[in-house]
């Protein structure tokens, strides 16, 4: 589904991402762990379209996205959700979503017709909040959310435009530990339905939800395998797991 | 049907501005209508410009030179129509669809290239074309250059109705505001409404969700600017004069702050703002020349005390006048 073939990037001498190359095969969810300022962010980043790589190649669903700007990369059924909440705050919890929808369905010039009555927005937005968990906050200004369901609109608004496709950057941060477990659930509900790149720091999560490991340390790519192969990989317990914190 | 206080005031508004021939007629000061009616006319322009940065966020300082460019199409035509015998340039029906075309026009141009930058840079390159504008129509000696140009006619609308009445220029121009707040209504609350709402809230977001927002943002822009447009029309015709000062910096930064006074997005905001900015010029002006001295601090005192303008704290009565209920209704239980 996804390719990286040999990425770079970098800012001013330190390099991001290090020659990187990996695939996600179609419907894995595929973790990206490492420790802070391995350029996780940065790598999601540039799959997402938000920044320009150096060199090297993204090649999604067979076709080069390495030039091509976000909301064509969206259009193509590749979504993401933020590190930091990044939603419409002064709108209600389904108008939020329903714009997501609405990126979805063709041009948006109707100048007319009323979209909070519009079925065709709204009834699939509601089925998408319904999945994460957010039907009974419809009619919420987002804004007022708590941060656990912050993290659980942003979920739904990638997954309202349709993904083939998820980017998820830290879902967990900052969550407690009852949020995180419904994170969690939410997960494992999506995990099989659509492929996933997960970027997490919550080891214990990513061990219980990946089905592939990529380490990052410094940009570069230590090591990448099924979950009881990284565990075991001596290169990654000295890099990352070794230094007995397993919350990073 | 229970009206909030806040919906109240606003009617009461609307309605009063529509009656405002009758009643000026019946106490014999005809000044009113005249007054009011630039009331409505700045009102129009200030609803378009609310459009993009109310709705829009986009903070556009050049909005008053569709004002004048609607003022020139009535101008020039009028002109040639008086001194050459051009009969249909003095038709208000042509009048109208130049105007309007020619600000959509302009719109498209400046906000084709403005609508690539963002914040301070938009502010100061719409305001950069907008007197390119200004310094055009100050150069061009053959309609009056800096002086500008007296009309010797109104607009002609075939006899349909006759503008040389100051009452009928009147009705005109509040059919046109009404019309302009429905249209604003209308788009505000469609799909293309929400894109450049979101686009307002959350740009970033907008990307990613998979929305090309240049292109909304640049289509309200040129909406925007073809509704000013036909305000500037109108313009032309009350004041019987067109001269480079309706589209200079000032007159776009007076429409920013009608907005902003009245309350930015939100739909009548624009109104309230436009009709308190020139009561209060007519009031503070006719008390001492230096009105501005003490309308500057009033309008610093709006902005710092009532983030949402006039129609911002018409929203905190509502509130008020809600909960006040609710305790009344808790007491008697």
């Amino acid at each position: 589904m996804l390719e990286i073939n040999s990425l770079v990037k970098s800012y001013g001498g330190i390099l991001a991402t290090d020659s990187l190359s990996f695939q996600v095969e179609t419907g894995n969810l595929h973790a990206v762990i490492g420790p802070n300022g391995a350029g996780k962010t940065t790598l999601i980043q540039q799959i997402s379209g938000e920044t320009k790589p150096d060199s090297g190649t993204i090649i999604f669903d067979g076709k080069d996205i390495t030039q091509i700007p976000i909301h064509l990369r969206s259009a193509l059924g590749l979504a993401r959700s933020f590190q930091i909440t990044n939603i419409f705050s002064d709108m209600t919890t389904w108008d939020n979503v329903s714009l997501a929808v609405q990126a979805k369905t063709g041009h948006s010039f109707h100048f007319w017709k009323d979209a909070r009555r519009d079925a065709e927005l709204r009834d699939p937005a509601l089925v998408v909040l319904e999945q994460v968990g957010l039907s009974s906050r419809a009619n919420i200004i987002a804004g007022q959310l708590s941060h656990g369901e912050h993290r659980q609109l942003e979920i739904a608004m990638a997954l309202a435009t349709q993904p083939k496709m998820l980017l998820l950057d830290e879902p967990m941060a900052g969550m407690g530990q009852e949020e995180s477990t419904a994170m969690v659930e939410i997960l494992q509900g999506l995990k099989g339905k659509l492929t996933i790149l997960l970027i997490e720091h919550d080891m214990d999560v990513v061990f219980t939800l990946a089905d592939q490991i990529t380490v990052l340390v410094y940009g570069r790519k230590i090591a990448t395998g099924f979950p009881e192969d990284i565990r075991k990989n001596p290169e990654v317990q000295a890099a990352y797991l070794g230094d007995g914190d397993s919350h990073a | 049907m229970k009206l909030s206080p806040r919906a109240t005031i606003i009617t009461l508004l609307m309605i009063g501005l529509g009656a405002v021939p009758l009643i000026a007629d019946g106490i014999d000061e005809p000044f009113y209508t005249v007054l009011f009616s630039r009331m409505l006319i700045l009102s129009i322009g200030a609803v378009s410009l609310n459009l993009i940065l109310g709705f829009g966020g986009m903070v556009s300082f050049g909005h008053a030179v569709y004002l004048g460019i609607g003022s020139y199409v009535v101008g020039i035509g009028t002109f040639h129509a008086v001194e050459d015998g051009v009969e249909w340039m003095g038709n208000g029906f042509i009048h109208i669809a130049i105007a309007v075309a020619a600000s959509a026009l302009a719109g498209l141009f400046i906000g084709a290239i403005s609508l690539r930058t963002r914040g301070v840079y938009f502010i100061m390159i719409t305001l950069a074309f907008a007197q390119m504008f200004y310094f055009i129509a100050v150069g061009n000696e053959n309609y009056g250059g800096d002086d500008g140009l007296s009309l010797y006619t109104r607009s002609d609308f075939l006899g349909l109705f006759d503008l040389s009445n100051d009452n009928s220029l009147y009705y005109l121009n509040f059919f046109v505001l009404v019309a302009s707040l429905y249209l604003t209504h209308r788009l505000t609350n469609s799909r293309f409404g929400k894109v450049i709402r979101g686009t307002k809230s959350n740009e970033q977001r907008m990307k990613s969700i998979g929305f090309p927002v240049y292109r909304y943002q640049l289509v309200a822009f040129v909406i925007a600017g073809a509704i000013c447009g036909l305000a500037g029309v109108l313009s032309a015709n009350q004041t019987d004069f067109v001269s480079p000062s309706v589209m200079h910096w000032t007159r776009s930064g007076d429409l920013i702050i009608m907005t902003v006074l009245g309350g930015i997005g939100t739909l009548f905001g624009p109104v309230i703002g436009a009709v308190a900015f020139l009561l209060l010029e007519e009031l503070l002006s006719g008390v001492t020349e230096y009105w501005q001295l003490f309308f500057g601090p009033m309008l610093v005192l709006v902005v710092i005390f009532a983030r949402g303008g006039i129609d911002g704290i018409l929203v905190g009565l509502d509130r008020w006048w809600q909960n006040y209920f609710l305790k009344k209704k808790a007491e008697e239980n």
